[in-house]
């Protein structure tokens, strides 16, 4: 609420006091209300615009508008009924000594309903004294004030109706957890099935392959179109990831597959994954096909599959030659602890750090696990037919991208190649509980079957994958107490088994935390991937090509999505922003490790760029735009309120500060025009400030 | 000494202590307003007469330095390629530099792919630190083997990432360069550009008082819709954005990044008008062969456009009355474990080349002697081979260049190529003779920080004996 206005003593006929308020009201009529008026002026001689406000008819108050920027202006009013007339009168139009005396009239608003001076109805009848009552020389309502003369207004009905009611704010809530972001049309399902029988239709939704499907239509159209033709792009990847996030239907899915890729990281970013489109097409379907499958299998799909292979290098990874001095490669072989299952630290179930007798951590793991973990992961290479498992293809060969020679080998696990895989013993957690020896001379299939259970089963996996996906849809500093619930769902289903997924899904998004009442320190930083997928989805955007060409949009928001910069990730799960309050109780803030002064301004312009031109190039336009219209026709009709509503819904859910709708309002309000045009502008401008604003920037 | 000086000195020894004992990775234990004011009282302890900046080039992935500074005399390149075998360049690719400081009869070489470093160096302006590495305190192989006073998290990138930068592994809320400008900023004119960001957040550069400053490769983002007088067609918007930008809400999340943006649209204004003004020489479009086969030229690289960044920016603290500046860039793609022989000739060109740019424009801006650059990275590499590239290690080569290095130099000690030697803690994981502590610490000198203060900024140094590390 802003200060009272400098009034100005005024000689004015109707004037009598100096004071906030000047009123002239039938004392007849009991209920009461504040009529607002939200207006700023250019002075001219001194002397601001003259404002008087008129109910059917009857002054209620005369002020001097003296405020460059917008500024309440309070009217006791009778309360205001549907149909009511009211006329805001500048009366001292003039220009002295080149100065141009104007009104600028934002909105009006009686607290609960809010018209703007172009809201359809509205007019502006020109001229001093009775002339501004003689429906001549009438324009269109608009609130740009230039002329002596009355913007006539006719009171709406009531619409505080287009808030949400609690139910669908609860509904907006589990959906920006659970999906890419909520829709209209999936806040009504949620409301309507419930959230547990929401969740349990999601998580029954069957995944059909999605991204491999669609590069193999583009290698379809010939060679051109394949790996080391001219038309070939790896950002067909990205394109898919894009409309899945906007229109897949199995949303749960599709947003547990993107939290499971920022653990499970391989990254476009490597150049030697350029060629491997499709491979990598392959490993974003495994990760959604294995999303609510068991976390054991979804580890060995990602370890054997030849995009990882190749990213972490354990695709031809020779085993050890004491001859030469030659020893396995161990970039897998560390990845896949420190990052894939079990971590640095030895961990609670609730995430705290065990400790030793003198307090300090345990590390899971020393150098010789890790190369013991090396010697596992060798001799295995591209999923040739079993009868070209040579050395020679072992050491050397790659599969054929030409339609003459593709035998899609990039679809197929990594296979084993006799006599290449390591024949030494290898320990690992020597001296642990879960210790565990592989003899020499076992197979490279029941070694890495072994290691793998090993990992699978180490007591670190429940708390260090479940307090991490809770971090990715839910909050970024969650209680020990919620990662130890989590982390028992994914020790036991309830059924005996460990590692369901689809169990530990339910136990973050149904837990007491996730569902409460957001304390202060709950929430997380939505991620720049997060902000436009939801842009996308509250806002219907749509592809021009269907193409989603939006390869690299990201990347001066460092979230390139699909190209993190390393197996590490966008931004890494430990992260405390330092010199912060959140430092001060070592509170977790992953996303704010890509949060600089460079990408808070960049975001601020790619809001601009959303709601306006839109997103993406389609190497002449933009590809990617959102629909405004529900946005635009809403205020249209003369309903602003449900404009911010429509926004508080989809993008806060419910939780819009009153400050910030406010904000909204006076943004809408410097939107001149009565034309489609400048409604849809209106939506364009409430949406910007909305996006840009830091309020929208958490998740809660 | 007065008694004012006298008590900082006691609270910043305390200081010390508590941060090592936590090993940094609790905030420090003193609020932002005591930190600020120890700063001003350190203006006088510290040295920050003239203009000095600190540059850190971060080799992100763990840079096979092996390979940088090759031994060329008949046993030690004998020694290299036995145990290189496919990961040794060939002698033929190898340009020879004077060293003096090692043993004698040891003679080293550069690949060609490095030759405008090799020039550098051979010129005076670079010098070499062989063998440094992440240590608490002196470290025996004995001790290693025992698992006795080890740095913690060996061998994990982000951790060592870390150490390096901070001194303690992935968490650490300070990094040395960040509480160097603790120490240094109080002789800015603006502070909030004392340490400054070309590659995104970097704990190197958080101190108890400084905070990074993040720069674009082409200078400040702004939000171009403050106060613009029409963003989609409403008058009022850029105003209302201006407020909006500014709600600090009722989450502390929202207020820090609240902060950040705030942050950056206060520097916006100044740094802007004093970029404009400065003149920092184009990059050259000097051809570089990637090791995939395409090609680029050098005024596309992202380091080099980081660096020239960098000079704009040293260039503006001139007429911005900064004192002491520390800058971080960074590359990435040297985590080798495959196609290592591929890939290091054009990630060794182009820090070469990128480097060696910086140090030409800063000699045509009149600063060559005012800046360091040095390099540093996540850890060095096996000396065996996987067969196709190197895993991780530890101790590792470094150089330093500028105009106040005493170059053409090797300091430290080069371990010798074979496995299996007292600096080798297996598959050529070298032991550091050297550690960062003592890097930065002699860093930390030039750039200011006195012998009392050096506690602060490097909780460890008492640990090692202060060495003949005098490059600079």
């Amino acid at each position: 609420m802003s200060t009272p206005p400098k009034m100005s003593l005024l000689n004015f006929s109707i004037v009598s006091a100096a004071c906030a308020l000047l009123l002239i009201t039938n004392p007849a009529q009991a209920a009461t209300s504040t009529l607002t008026v939200r207006a700023s002026a250019s002075m001219a001689g001194g002397l601001g615009p003259i404002m008087q406000v008129r109910i059917n008819g009857t002054p209620v108050g005369t002020m001097e508008i003296r405020a460059s920027t917008m500024t309440n202006y309070n009217f006791s009013v009778n309360t205001l009924a549907a149909g009511a007339k009211v006329d805001v009168v500048f009366t001292n139009d003039a220009v002295v000594n080149g100065e141009d005396r104007n009104l600028y009239v934002a909105y009006l608003t009686d607290g609960s309903t809010t018209v703007l001076p172009n809201a359809p109805g509205a007019t502006l009848d020109r001229g001093l004294g009775n002339q501004a009552f003689d429906g001549l020389d009438v324009l269109p309502g608009q609130g740009n004030i230039y002329w002596s003369g009355a913007l006539r207004l006719t009171w709406p009905a009531s619409t505080a109706s287009s808030a949400a009611t609690p139910a669908q704010q609860e509904a907006a809530r589990l959906l920006q957890q659970a999906t890419f972001g909520p829709t209209t049309n999936d806040i009504n399902r949620v409301v309507s099935l419930g959230q547990t029988a929401w969740l349990a239709e999601q998580l029954a939704m069957p995944y059909a392959a999605s991204y491999v499907p669609y590069v193999q239509k583009k290698y379809d159209a010939g060679d051109a179109y394949r790996p080391g033709g001219s038309n070939y792009t790896a950002h067909w990847v990205s394109q898919r990831f894009w409309a899945n996030a906007a229109t897949a239907p199995d949303q749960l899915r599709q947003r547990m597959a993107f939290a499971l890729h920022q653990i499970l990281t391989v990254s476009q970013a490597d150049s030697n994954l350029w060629h491997h489109a499709r491979g990598y097409a392959q490993y974003l379907d495994q990760l959604n096909q294995s999303a609510f499958g068991n976390y054991r299998q979804l580890l060995e799909n990602v370890a054997l599959n030849p995009v990882t292979g190749i990213y972490l290098s354990h695709l031809r990874n020779r085993k050890e030659n004491p001859a030469t001095g030659l020893l396995p490669d161990e970039n897998f072989a560390r990845e896949v602890m420190q990052l894939f299952s079990i971590g640095l630290q030895e961990l609670n179930p609730d995430g705290s750090l065990v400790r030793n007798a003198s307090g300090q951590a345990i590390e899971t793991y020393g150098n010789a696990d890790v190369m013991a973990m090396a010697r596992v992961f060798t001799g295995w290479s591209w999923g040739f037919p079993d009868a070209q498992l040579t050395e020679q293809n072992f050491r050397w060969g790659a599969p054929g991208f030409t339609v003459a020679t593709d035998q899609r080998i990039d679809l197929l696990p990594m296979k084993p190649y006799p006599g290449q895989h390591s024949t030494a013993e290898s320990r690992l957690f020597a001296g642990k509980p879960w210790a565990v020896t592989i003899p020499a001379n076992t197979s490279a299939t029941e070694s890495l079957r072994l290691a793998l259970n090993a990992l699978f089963n180490h007591p670190n996996v429940g708390p260090f994958i479940g307090r991490q996906l809770i971090q990715h849809l839910v909050t970024s500093n969650p209680s020990p107490a919620y990662v130890a619930r989590v982390s028992a769902a994914f020790n036991n289903n309830g059924k005996g088994v460990r590692g369901d997924m689809a169990a530990v899904t339910r136990a973050i998004l149904q837990d007491s935390e996730a569902r409460g009442l957001p304390g202060t320190g709950f929430g997380k930083l939505r991620e720049p991937v997060l902000r436009v997928a939801h842009w996308m989805r509250a806002f219907g955007a749509t592809s021009v090509t269907g193409d989603y060409m939006m390869a690299g949009q990201l990347e001066p928001l460092s979230e390139n999505v699909l190209n993190a910069p390393s197996v590490f990730g966008y931004f890494r799960p430990g992260y405390v922003p330092p010199n912060t309050r959140l430092a001060e109780t070592g509170a977790t803030a992953p996303e704010f490790q890509i949060v600089n002064e460079s990408t808070t301004a960049a975001w601020v312009n790619m809001a601009e760029s959303m709601t306006g031109y839109g997103l993406g190039w389609t190497g002449s336009n933009s590809d990617v735009r959102a629909s405004l219209a529900v946005a635009a026709a809403l205020v249209a009709s003369g309903n602003v309120d449900a404009l911010i509503q429509h926004l508080n819904t989809l993008l806060f859910t419910g939780r819009m500060s009153r400050a910030l709708q406010l904000n909204l309002l006076d943004a809408v309000g410097g939107v001149n025009g009565t034309d489609a045009a400048s409604q849809v502008d209106r939506a364009r401008v409430a949406l910007y400030i909305a996006l840009s604003s830091p309020e929208y920037l958490v998740q809660r | 000494m007065n008694s004012s000086r006298r008590h900082f000195l006691n609270a910043s020894a305390g200081l010390a202590a508590t941060a090592a004992s936590q090993g940094f990775n609790a905030p420090l234990a003193m609020g932002l307003a005591g930190i600020a004011a120890l700063s001003a009282s350190q203006a006088r302890a510290a040295d920050t007469s003239g203009y000095k900046a600190l540059v850190c080039l971060f080799l992100s992935g763990g840079s096979d330095m092996h390979n940088w500074l090759v031994p060329v005399d008949a046993s030690g390149y004998a020694e290299y390629s036995a145990a290189r075998r496919e990961l040794a360049w060939p002698a033929n690719r190898l340009l020879p530099i004077s060293v003096t400081g090692q043993a004698a009869g040891r003679s080293f070489a550069m690949p060609t792919d490095l030759q405008p470093l090799q020039q550098l160096y051979q010129s005076g302006r670079a010098a070499v630190v062989a063998n440094v590495g992440t240590l608490s305190r002196p470290l025996s192989k004995a001790e290693f083997l025992a698992g006795t006073g080890l740095p913690a998290k060996l061998f994990s990138h982000n951790d060592q990432q870390s150490t390096w930068q901070s001194l303690s592994p992935e968490g650490a809320s300070s990094g040395w360069g960040g509480r160097m400008g603790d120490l240094l900023m109080a002789a800015n004119q603006q502070p909030v550009f004392t340490a400054v960001s070309a590659s995104g957040n970097a704990v190197f550069l958080s101190g108890s008082a400084v905070t990074q400053y993040q720069v674009g490769l082409d200078g400040p983002i702004s939000a171009r819709g403050v106060d613009a007088g029409w963003v989609n067609n409403s008058s009022t918007a850029g105003t209302v954005l201006k407020r909006t930008l500014a709600a600090t809400g009722d989450t502390q999340l929202q207020a820090e990044y609240t902060r950040v943006m705030q942050r950056g649209m206060a520097a916006d204004a100044v740094i802007k008008s004093a970029l404009a003004a400065t003149n920092a020489p184009a990059i050259p479009t000097t051809g570089i062969t990637l090791g995939t086969g395409g090609t680029t030229t050098l005024d596309k690289d992202n380091l080099a456009r980081q660096l020239r960044m960098v000079a704009r920016m040293i260039g503006a603290g001139q007429t911005l009355g900064m004192r002491r500046q520390v800058f971080m860039v960074s590359m990435g793609g040297f985590d080798t474990h495959a196609n290592q022989m591929r890939d290091q000739p054009s990630l060794m060109a182009r820090t070469a080349l990128s480097v060696d740019y910086f140090m030409q424009a800063m000699a045509s801006m009149g600063l060559l002697n005012n800046v360091l650059l040095f390099t540093a990275s996540d850890f060095g590499r096996t000396l065996s081979s996987n067969g196709a590239g190197s895993d991780h290690g530890w101790g590792s080569h470094h150089f330093v260049a500028g105009g106040a290095v005493k170059g053409r130099n090797l300091y430290g000690t080069m371990p010798g190529s074979t496995l299996g030697t007292a600096d080798d803690v297996g598959s050529g994981r070298l032991l550091p003779s050297t550690s960062v502590t003592q890097l930065a610490a002699r860093l930390g000198g030039w750039m200011g920080v006195s012998a009392t203060e050096m506690p602060y900024v490097l909780p460890n140094v008492g640990n090692f004996a202060s060495t003949g590390l005098n490059f600079v």
